[in-house]
């Protein structure tokens, strides 16, 4: 699965530590969720996708290997 | 629920750990007993005796508190990385086992008593030596790649 949460933090000119206290989590996860070494849970996901005013399907995409 | 120690332990432990493996060596390899002969004890048993247990308890409960203590936000992350963690730790020890008993099995001279006990201590601490670094590495590793 790749994402654009990185990109879409950008353009709203959050930190990666700013949008961490918006979720509540830790700027490691958001780290590893932007660097695609973690895939959030449906939860944080929506959290996310509130914050930064997108859609779930706008921020985070399925690739080919995702349906093996 | 379970319940994980407050995240000042993990400092306590960074600090308890280290020394008590410090002083369980340093038992070992017959520095107290030095120690001991340098301020004129006659026997130095007791001295020894007190380091070993003193180090092994440190060490013990050093590691659990560097094990069981939260991190500072305990997020879904957290949780994930801590769960993969102990089962890499737990299979670790496992073909830890495997392969230090059929090693001792193929062995001319196989250890005794004290030789086995140390085997069977080392493979307790494998467990939780291999959690504790793997968890922390994992958590900190995309720190300094990824820090803006």
């Amino acid at each position: 699965m790749k994402n654009n949460v990185k990109l879409t933090r950008g353009t709203k000119n959050l930190t990666q530590e700013e949008l961490a206290q918006l979720l509540s989590v830790s700027r490691q996860t958001i780290i590893s969720i932007e660097s695609g070494r973690y895939v959030p849970s449906t939860v944080l996901s929506l959290k996310i996708a509130k914050y930064l005013g997108k859609n779930v399907e706008e921020l985070f995409e399925l690739e080919e290997n995702d349906f093996n | 629920m379970f319940k994980l120690l407050p995240h000042r332990f993990k400092k306590i432990g960074l600090i308890i750990a280290p020394t008590g493996f410090f002083l369980w060596i340093a038992m070992q390899i017959g520095w107290i007993s030095e120690l001991s002969n340098l301020i004129g004890l006659s026997n130095s048993t007791p001295l020894n005796v007190s380091f070993a247990i003193l180090g092994f308890f440190s060490f013990l409960f050093g590691t659990y508190a560097l094990a069981f203590s939260k991190e500072k936000i305990e997020d879904e992350l957290i949780k994930t990385v801590r769960l993969e963690s102990f089962q890499f730790a737990a299979f670790l020890q496992i073909v830890f086992i495997i392969v230090g008993l059929i090693w001792i099995g193929f062995m001319e001279n196989p250890p005794k008593d004290a030789g086995l006990m140390l085997f069977f201590i080392i493979t307790i601490f494998i467990f939780w030596i291999t959690y504790i670094t793997r968890f922390n590495y994992i958590i900190h590793r995309g720190i300094l790649k990824y820090e803006e």
